[in-house]
């Protein structure tokens, strides 16, 4: 095990970094890292002394992974906890809509690009016909009888512009859905300060204490009672 | 931690996000000149790890843009800048921060001591 005060402050630091990718992390400590030898270079100070000037690794690793500069207003208990369960919610949609645009989206876009690139390999496999009242349409060599081919030599621009359009979307979808659930992750991550007790339950505690006292000097009067009879 | 204390924490950390936009105005600076630039001209002592966590939220919310860049001292450094949305956030907030403070402080004027209103006015 190492005794490099640097190492040592890392090492505390990563652990407590929750929450994010590896490489968000690894870029996070890096800076750290950096910052530590560019203070050492300018001021000359020494690494501990560095280390202390950052705070401890546990309480800046916290400020990273919550955001929580200035503590939450305490509020109504119930309500803390339902504005919790709705961060989450959120969060969860965004990951449900995440997963969807990226399986959905990209999907339809690489099977068009495909077809595409298919189309020149093999146009009969892939020649869209529709029947002339265009009740039924379909996609391969088996056509009813009568059926016509469709759009034959516009498919493949048409199937590659879809394509595009498709990975397009669902680029321009993701840049903006990632970004917001790692916003609404990291406030679902500040920790939820439930207000304390107080006043109630040092009543509660003094209501409780007179009870028992008092039942305590009934036992004591009533076994007077049959001793004294 | 007194309440006083704890109070002027969250105040200075409360307004360390406009400074450091406004430290990045005038061109593009790396984790240890922002704080030496808040050192030199505000008066926000703060841990100096404060700053590395603003940074990387401002950065998640599209207001700084960052990027390594080898330097003559050997070592990379992480460069940050203000985006436009950066840029509009912070006059935004200088001006929020003006109207703030011009309202406050008719406010707190009676509690002064006599030298310090004069320094102030």
């Amino acid at each position: 095990m190492t005794n490099d005060p640097l190492e040592l402050y890392i090492a505390r630091f990563q652990t407590s970094l929750t929450g994010m990718t590896l490489a968000i992390r690894q870029d996070i400590v890096d800076e750290i890292r950096a910052h530590v030898y560019e203070r050492m270079c300018v001021s000359g100070m020494a690494i501990p002394q560095i280390l202390e000037r950052l705070g401890p690794p546990e309480e800046l690793a916290r400020e990273y992974c919550t955001g929580a500069l200035v503590t939450p207003k305490g509020g109504v208990f119930p309500l803390i906890v339902l504005r919790g369960v709705a961060m989450w919610g959120i969060t969860a949609a965004h990951a449900f809509a995440i997963a969807f645009v990226a399986i959905w989206g990209y999907g339809m876009g690489v099977a068009f690009l495909i077809f595409a690139l298919l189309r020149s390999v093999a146009p009969e496999l892939t020649a869209l016909w529709a029947t002339a009242d265009f009740n039924e349409i379909g996609i391969g060599p088996d056509r009813p009888f009568g059926a016509r081919l469709v759009a034959e030599n516009w498919l493949q621009p048409i199937a590659v512009g879809l394509g595009v359009v498709f990975l397009m979307l669902g680029t321009k979808a993701l840049r903006w859905l990632i970004p917001s659930m790692k916003r609404w992750v990291r406030r679902a991550m500040q920790p939820i300060e439930l207000p304390s007790l107080g006043g109630a339950g040092r009543k509660l505690a003094r209501l409780s204490g007179d009870f028992f006292q008092a039942q305590a000097r009934m036992v004591r009067r009533v076994r007077t009672h049959w001793q004294d009879s | 931690m007194p309440d006083e204390v704890k109070w002027e924490v969250q105040l200075r950390k409360g307004c360390l996000e406009m400074a450091v936009l406004a430290a990045l105005a005038p061109a593009r600076s790396y984790g240890l000149e922002i704080i030496r630039t808040l050192e030199k001209h505000s008066d926000l002592a703060l841990s100096e790890g404060t700053v590395y966590p603003i940074l990387n939220r401002l950065r998640d919310d599209g207001l700084v843009t960052s990027s390594w860049v080898e330097s003559e001292s050997g070592h990379p450094r992480k460069y940050y800048s203000l985006t436009r949305k950066g840029y509009d956030r912070a006059i935004r907030m200088a001006e929020v921060w003006m109207q703030f403070t011009a309202g406050v402080d008719a406010l707190i004027e009676p509690l002064l001591p006599a030298p310090q209103k004069r320094a102030r006015g």
